[in-house]
């Protein structure tokens, strides 16, 4: 099974992204109450409803943290592979997240449309700038270190900022044009917010694929399976390799290998070639958590 | 790896598994309409949330059914392992579904309860009465054929037959109270609609449960561990069982298992006993999809 220092180095990933996710909850939550009362005293509807959602968005960084610090829990008994697949279930709960955030939104707005309100109060517009600012910057330093660590969760978590930008530019440009254009403009906040709905939707969409793919156990893409068997070829006593199937659990891979070596050698010698094998793989990547070897007799010798 | 021997009765399972969400899909659409259009013009709230619950069900049968006939497809290329995770991933897709259902119809309850309106028409409760017959029934025959299948997805389609007999039990004695009670008990039918949203939640939760242990790879419990370490210790020169990992990939099983022989034998020979612990163990159960023996020398020797 895999040795201590590279369980450490996943998990320490996968601990760094669930710190990340506490962040945004702090963030989210200072932002669900300056917006709530914003709009409330700034009669704007839009300032509301978006504090509303950052409000069911620390339920989303909640859930984001507990499924990180899961997926980061050694194997054990119940879970010999490890816990790695909580990384992928994590992102499809954020994608879930994102899309019924968007369908909230158009429901709220198309509500609010249909009943006249008050224009909304100019000091709207700073909270809103501040939100933009603050929230890019987060998504763009999430998202570098999800690329980073190769983690779908903490890059969907990255989304969710992104997803709050537009959401605030939208409500922006829509009280702009209602304090600008005045009476006819009224309803231009709802107007915005539908539109952002549609593009907050196809992030949600978006984010499914890759963890889907994951859950799927599709092999990975890419030339890690060349450099395994590369790894594995190098070795003496190898003669040729057969198969090789790898799979990804959150920041982890498993590999499953055919070698082929002498067939007259003993188990004992053929063990030794499987141990060495493992760790010239093992020493290729840190990320492989671990490699089953499968000895074949070479056929060639048959 | 056998690919080529991709259990037959696993893919048979699927289907019937696939013809049965179909089947469900289009009794859903009939009550669908028959919920909707009826909850209008007999003015009954619980009427027209139970069809909206019902036309969300179909995409929830459409879900399954595609999750089904992906995980039936044979290992390729890109999925060496099968495609059997598709199964558990429908779903948590349905159980999602349901959960926000629940959310939305609780949401709309509340404001129906706030603001007054006319009572329910009472022909809306014969339609009731043959959803909750006709739904208990495609239970049960689900359910049958789900705990035989052992199919995650399946099953999950059945308890959502019996959630909707259920959400329409609560709406048959909510329309019956706001009749019977009449001015006073206006309202009777939206807490009864409060009441089919409780049930529903939980049955969300119910299904999301197994299917994500499934996707977490967690080992199955119960005796298919043991089967496995029995039918290969049977097989003659096995000298002892270290590891034994199991996963389950939607209908299928995957095995890893630490074979122990003598170290002194050569590599052919534990060659020959990996492939014979391999055919004991898929004889044994034939959901097994593939076995990867490592053989490893007996520590003892």
């Amino acid at each position: 099974m895999k040795s201590a220092s590279q369980l450490q180095a996943s998990a320490a990933n996968l601990q760094a992204g669930a710190r990340l996710a506490l962040v945004g909850l702090v963030v989210n939550i200072a932002f669900a109450i300056i917006k709530i009362v914003g709009g409330i005293f700034g009669h704007a509807y839009a300032l509301t409803a978006d504090g509303a959602q950052s409000a069911l968005d620390v339920a989303g960084s909640i859930m984001i943290w507990g499924g990180l610090r899961f997926a980061a829990r050694p194997p054990d008994a119940t879970h010999p592979y490890g816990h790695g697949k909580a990384e992928p279930l994590t992102a499809i709960f954020v994608a879930f997240g994102v899309i019924l955030a968007a369908v909230a939104l158009a429901v709220q707005s198309a509500r609010t449309m249909l009943s006249p309100h008050s224009a909304p109060a100019p000091f709207t517009l700073l909270i809103l700038l501040m939100v933009v600012i603050v929230k890019e910057t987060l998504f763009r330093y999430v998202l570098r270190f999800g690329r980073s660590v190769e983690s779908l969760a903490i890059k969907a978590d990255a989304w969710r900022h992104r997803a709050d930008v537009l959401s605030s530019i939208a409500a922006f440009v829509g009280i702009s044009l209602a304090l600008i254009g005045g009476e006819k403009w009224r309803s231009a906040d709802n107007w915005a917010a539908i539109f952002v709905c549609l593009i907050i939707a196809s992030i949600g969409v978006r984010l499914f694929r890759p963890a889907l793919y994951e859950i799927l156990d599709t092999a990975p893409a890419g030339e890690i399976a060349d450099r395994i068997r590369n790894a594995a070829a190098s070795v003496p006593g190898v003669i040729g390799i057969d198969k090789c199937v790898v799979r990804k659990m959150g920041l982890d891979f498993y590999v499953d290998l055919h070698i082929e070596v002498d067939g007259w050698i003993s188990v004992y010698e053929g063990y030794r070639i499987a141990h060495d094998v493992k760790h010239a793989i093992q020493e290729t990547d840190p990320r492989i958590a671990d490699v089953l070897v499968y000895i074949e007799p070479a056929k060639a010798r048959l | 790896m056998n690919s080529a021997s991709h259990p037959q009765p696993v893919a048979t399972n699927l289907q019937t598994g696939a013809r049965v969400a179909l089947f469900g899909m289009i009794v859903n659409l009939i009550f669908a309409a028959a919920k909707i259009l009826g909850g209008l013009f007999g003015n009954a709230y619980v009427l027209i949330a139970d069809g909206i619950e019902s036309t969300l069900d179909i995409a929830g049968s459409f879900i399954i059914w595609g999750g089904l006939k992906l995980a039936a497809l044979p290992p390729d290329e890109t999925h060496p392992y099968g495609h059997g995770k598709a199964e558990p991933i429908a779903a948590v897709i349905v159980a999602f579904g349901v959960l926000a259902a629940a959310a939305g119809l609780a949401i709309q309850s509340v404001r129906e309860i706030l603001t007054p309106h006319h009572g329910p028409a009472p022909f809306t409760l014969i339609i009731l009465i043959v959803v909750i017959v006709i739904k208990e029934i495609l239970f049960r025959y689900v359910n049958r054929i789900g705990r035989h299948a052992e199919s995650t997805a399946v099953q999950t389609d059945a308890w959502h037959h019996r959630s909707d007999a259920l959400t329409s039990a609560a709406a048959f004695i909510g329309i019956s109270v706001a009749l019977i009670g009449g001015e006073g008990w206006r309202s009777a039918d939206d807490w009864a609609a409060l009441f089919a949203c409780a049930v529903i939640a939980a049955n969300g939760i119910r299904l999301l449960r197994p299917a994500l242990f499934e996707i977490m790879d967690t080992a199955p419990r119960g005796e298919i561990v043991d089967l496995v370490r029995k039918a290969a210790a049977s097989v003659p020169g096995v000298v002892r069982i270290d590891k034994s990992f199991i996963r389950k990939m939607g209908l299928s099983f995957y095995v890893d298992l630490h074979v122990e022989v003598d170290g002194n034998i050569s590599v052919r020979e534990g060659h020959q006993i990996a492939h014979a612990v391999k055919r004991a163990i898929q004889e044994n159960d034939p959901r097994i999809a593939d076995v990867l023996v490592h053989i490893e020398p007996a520590k003892a020797v």
